[in-house]
């Protein structure tokens, strides 16, 4: 007990007692900063007809659904090419590299990609005769913030697939081979089956920081006026400290932690009881 | 053993020296934040500052600034938070100076004030005197709303400055018809368009009825019909196509350029453009840009010369260590010879009337307009509560890009304050 002490203080330092604080705030009636009373539950009584939460959870849900593919589907076919060649390692490092670039200059690279006036892709949508786009306005909004997170994140999934991939036997690849087996064959039937466990690591990795996701939506959409990039995280963010809201925002805070922790558990329930498990990849 | 003296008593002598080297060396250090600045605006602070340091011998000012938007939503929030908050900082007259009053951010600086009050205009002090005190010293003075316009392309295009909204109309349909965008607009925070529509329904509803509505008063609601009324102007003019199509997704300093490149004419912001215009890297005198004031609207109930705008200055934090430090660095701050470089090398108005540079032809022009108009109005992010202006402004932004109908826009935004009506 006396050797787990230091780790446990912190934990309930840093962990906990934020947690029960959040919990508190959620029951307590704010004017700004000062505390008027405890014990209403008018904030969470509001999360239900809130139009604006509403908004947020639906982008949250397209942004995540995006992203499996963007990040996590592309992120695996990426790692399939890499260990199908010889010597992998400039293309996994190309794939990599965004993940290693601060998120301020990423947002402003792609705010200048998709520029309605001289950006990038509306240059060569102009060159092809097309009408130029307003990519980071409705409908193409979320899309065009998926694109830029698949843009950095399907590199860092890359690595972690391609890490379980080079643990599978060649053995079983190659006598898949001698058997007819062709690559996609090998891809869907061998491989994805073996790193089955990984796979819903990473979907479940995607999924949680889909909730979280909130740089990329404050620089590439700033305020976002037609809300349509508004997402959890940046509602909580200006419920907070916009809006100085202190009890809803805690409430709201409850909500999107209760969400995650319902996904973690139906993602176990589905390892355990659906894929099952399979430790060696 | 003698090699653990020898290191103790080094380290001693280190310490010691350490000890006597700091307590000579040591200096204050009083922290300024405040939002982006002009380069021609900030030679003045800098030179101000080196001004007070060179009367307080181990003092210095550490000036510590960040964009508009990222200032007011984030880098003040977080500045006042910190262990090393700003001893003073910058802040826009209104709301925002008395919820820091409120929280406990603000000193109340009323003696500060009364040196001040000979020299200053007496509405300089609107947004910063409130009931129970004075809770910042203000420096200029702002039009928020004017419609700025390249001169060359009216006298190419012949046009002249619309003196009724109809001209208005027809000045944005001739600019459209020559291939260009009428009014460009970077609206990706939001207030931009919100303050424009925001002078709109001022005028169109009143000034009375509009305080009443965006002040959450009982038996009112954001869907008015004269708030409507108001945002069908804004609807009509994203219909014809006389605002650029990306206006809610591209920035405030990205959309300087279109002003430059010639593929926009006229931008509605307020008079510190010329300084924005510095800021970017052109000399203002040279743009041939000048202003009008958005003109009448046919039928309002409002005061048709009424101009929103507002004072900006500087807060005293109400935990500063060094009050009387922080005091003499306003007094030298805001003396006359300061505000008259503000207002001179700025280009803007300082609330020191008699310090404002006239003999520019934009200051005078503004400094008449200011004195001219029926009534000053505040505009829905500094006057109102935020939560309010927000809402307001996504209303507007989505009737600008006609993405809803006023009415439709409006009664959304309702919906989305709600919980503040009754409070």
């Amino acid at each position: 007990m006396l050797f787990v002490a230091p780790a446990l203080l912190v934990y309930a330092t840093m962990v906990v007692f934020p947690i029960v604080l959040s919990i508190v705030f959620s029951f307590t009636e704010w004017q700004r900063f000062q505390v008027l009373s405890f014990g209403t539950i008018k904030h969470y009584q509001r999360i239900g007809s809130d139009p604006v939460l509403a908004k947020a959870f639906a982008n949250n849900l397209v942004y995540i659904a995006a992203t499996i593919v963007l990040e996590g589907f592309v992120g695996l076919v990426l790692a399939a090419v890499a260990h199908r060649m010889t010597r992998s390692m400039v293309f996994r490092a190309i794939f990599f590299a965004p993940v290693i670039l601060p998120s301020i200059v990423i947002g402003t690279l792609w705010r200048r990609i998709y520029a309605t006036s001289a950006g990038l892709l509306n240059s060569l949508l102009e060159i092809v005769g097309f009408e130029p786009v307003v990519w980071l306005g409705p409908p193409f909004t979320m899309y065009a913030v998926s694109v830029v997170s698949g843009w950095i994140f399907a590199g860092y999934f890359m690595t972690i697939f391609y890490a379980s991939m080079t643990r599978i036997p060649s053995t079983i690849i190659e006598a898949a081979r001698i058997d007819g087996a062709g690559e996609l064959a090998i891809f869907f039937r061998i491989e994805i089956p073996l790193i089955k466990n990984m796979i819903m690591l990473v979907l479940l990795v995607i999924v949680t920081g889909g909730f979280k996701g909130f740089d990329l939506f404050q620089i590439l959409l700033r305020r976002d006026p037609l809300q349509s990039g508004i997402v959890l995280p940046t509602y909580l963010i200006r419920t907070f400290f916009e809006n100085t809201d202190i009890g809803y925002g805690s409430a709201l805070s409850m909500v999107l932690t209760l969400v995650v922790l319902g996904i973690m558990g139906i993602t176990a329930l589905v390892n355990r009881y659906v894929v099952g498990r399979i430790d060696e990849y | 053993m003698k090699r653990c003296a020898f290191l103790l008593v080094m380290i001693l002598a280190a310490s010691v020296a350490y000890a006597g080297g700091s307590a000579e060396e040591e200096t204050i250090t009083l922290r300024v934040g405040s939002s982006s600045i002009g380069p021609d605006n900030m030679t003045v602070f800098m030179d101000s500052v080196a001004e007070f340091e060179a009367q307080n011998p181990g003092v210095s000012v550490e000036w510590d600034s960040s964009s508009g938007d990222d200032y007011q939503f984030a880098g003040l929030p977080a500045l006042l938070e910190s262990d090393n908050p700003p001893d003073l900082f910058f802040e826009w007259g209104g709301n925002r100076v008395l919820n820091h009053a409120l929280d406990g951010y603000a000193r109340e600086v009323s003696d500060l004030a009364d040196e001040f009050r000979g020299d200053f205009a007496v509405s300089s002090w609107s947004g910063f005197e409130f009931d129970n005190g004075v809770y910042g010293i203000p420096l200029n003075q702002d039009i928020t709303i004017q419609m700025w316009y390249d001169a060359a392309v009216f006298a190419e295009l012949g046009l002249s400055v619309p003196t009724t909204w109809a001209e208005f109309m027809d000045v944005c349909e001739a600019i459209k018809q020559s291939g260009r965008t009428p009014i460009v607009m970077g609206n990706a925070d939001a207030w931009v368009a919100g303050n424009f529509a925001g002078l709109f329904i001022y005028r169109v509803a009143g000034n009375e009825k509009a305080a009443a509505i965006m002040g959450l008063e009982a038996g009112y609601s954001l869907d008015d019909p004269d708030f409507v009324k108001a945002l069908e102007l804004a609807y009509e003019m994203g219909e014809k196509g006389y605002v650029n199509a990306d206006m809610n997704t591209l920035g405030y300093e990205e959309s300087f350029v279109r002003m430059f490149d010639g593929s926009a004419v006229m931008y509605p912001l307020g008079s510190w453009y010329p300084s924005e215009v510095e800021y970017i890297g052109y000399d203002f005198d040279d743009t041939g840009h000048d202003y009008f004031m958005v003109p009448a609207v046919a039928g309002g109930k409002g005061d048709q010369t009424s101009i929103l705008g507002l004072n900006t200055g500087y807060v005293v934090n109400a935990e500063t260590e060094h009050l009387d430090l922080v005091y003499d660095l306003v007094r030298v701050m805001f003396n006359r010879q300061f505000q008259e470089r503000h207002s001179r090398e700025g280009g803007g108005m300082v609330v020191n009337e008699s310090a404002n540079a006239i003999d520019s032809a934009i200051v005078a022009k503004m400094v008449e307009d200011l004195a001219s108009a029926g009534s000053i109005v505040a505009p829905p992010d500094t006057g109102y509560n935020l939560e309010m202006a927000f809402a307001l402004y996504e209303a507007i932004a989505r009737v600008f890009e006609n993405e809803a109908t006023p009415a439709v826009a409006l009664a959304e935004a309702e919906a989305k304050i709600q919980h503040l009506r009754g409070q």
